[in-house]
């Protein structure tokens, strides 16, 4: 397959100059540069947990373990990939560890601990057939399995080209095209009375 | 029903190539020629619609905003797991030092050991005396004066 060798335009935010002195300060010791960072990431964090994990009080706790991991190892930060991938890649094996934990604990479907969380979501659906059609894509999203669901949201909700899901993955960009490929004929499966 | 011909003739071999495709991340004659190919190619085709009709399902997924006090919750943990780093790290320094005078001394010791100095790290006269053995001629005749001597004592008294 012709692939390219850039990666593909994507939505994610680059990577600012200050990320990396904000690392650095924080490899020495400055407590304020820890705190900036959490202030800087936390939101696009939580927003890609939930996706994964499918309820705010869980993504909230994947997000904080995130953090917490990445400053235990601060030290181990090279610089060799942005700030943002080395802590989506912490963030998405939390979340892999969460979904474990949590099929061995309960068997409870993701959505419906995302709709019991009740916590506020930022645009509102306007109708009933908007509500079930995300209720549908959010159940068939909680459906997929763990592989499936991360190339899924940081493709689709992410915005990452195939080049940065496979860094944050550590897979070949051949294994991301392919894995990305059957998630969503599942996906479509299972959303085919949305499907043209 | 579909014979199996008709089957595998629904299934194009470029489809799996749309969904690189429509991620944009086909170089750019790829994507040409898989482009030329879709306006004859009704399965590839109707797999770009899909695809996306997917994308667009999916874009829609709600997100929630983080619940009020997460932040702070956060931002306290960052700081008490700062506090164990530093604490961790003392103790491992303090540790490696014991360590270090411990291995030193240890050393020290054996090789005053086996370069002969016992004599000066013998032990001091005055225990040399309380614990070294009594000639027995030396004990009767202690024996007899302090005996003397409390009789001397209980006379006094009287």
């Amino acid at each position: 397959m012709a692939w390219k060798t850039q990666p593909a335009p994507t939505e994610s935010a680059p990577l600012r100059d200050g990320d990396s002195e904000l690392v650095q300060r924080a490899q020495e010791g400055d407590d304020g540069a820890l705190h900036d960072l959490v202030d800087q990431y936390a939101d696009g964090l939580f927003r890609l947990a939930f996706s994964l994990v499918g309820n705010a009080p869980d993504a909230e706790d994947v997000v904080q373990e995130t953090f917490l991991g990445a400053f235990r190892r601060l030290r181990g930060f090279e610089g060799r990939s942005s700030v943002k991938t080395w802590l989506t890649r912490i963030l998405v094996r939390q979340a892999a560890r969460h979904h474990r934990r949590r099929s061995v604990r309960r068997t409870v479907p993701l959505d419906v601990e995302g709709r019991e969380s009740g916590a506020g979501v930022e645009t509102g659906p306007t109708t009933a057939e908007d509500v079930t059609m995300r209720m549908d894509v959010e159940e068939a999203l909680g459906a997929l399995s763990t592989d499936h669901r991360e190339v899924v949201v940081l493709r689709e909700m992410q915005g990452m080209s195939y080049a940065e899901i496979a860094e944050v993955l550590d897979l070949p960009a051949g294994t991301v095209e392919s894995r990305l490929f059957r998630a969503r004929q599942h996906l479509k499966e299972l959303l085919k009375g949305y499907m043209p | 029903m579909k014979t199996r011909d008709e089957g595998q003739r629904s299934l194009c071999p470029h489809l799996p190539q749309v969904s690189a495709y429509h991620d944009g991340a086909l170089e750019p004659s790829a994507a040409q020629a898989l482009h030329e190919h879709m306006t004859r190619c009704a399965d590839c085709a109707g797999e770009l619609a899909r695809l996306r009709r997917l994308s667009g399902l999916l874009a829609d997924v709600p997100v929630p905003a983080m619940r009020p006090g997460a932040m702070v919750r956060m931002h306290r943990a960052v700081a008490a797991t700062r506090q164990r780093v530093v604490v961790m790290r003392l103790a491992r320094v303090l540790s490696a030092a014991a360590a270090t005078i411990l291995v030193v001394c240890t050393a020290w010791l054996w090789v005053s050991a086996q370069s002969g100095q016992p004599e000066s790290w013998g032990i001091s006269s005055w225990e040399a005396v309380a614990v070294g053995s009594i000639d027995d001629t030396d004990a009767e005749a202690l024996l007899a004066q302090w005996i003397v001597e409390d009789l001397s004592r209980e006379n006094a008294h009287e």
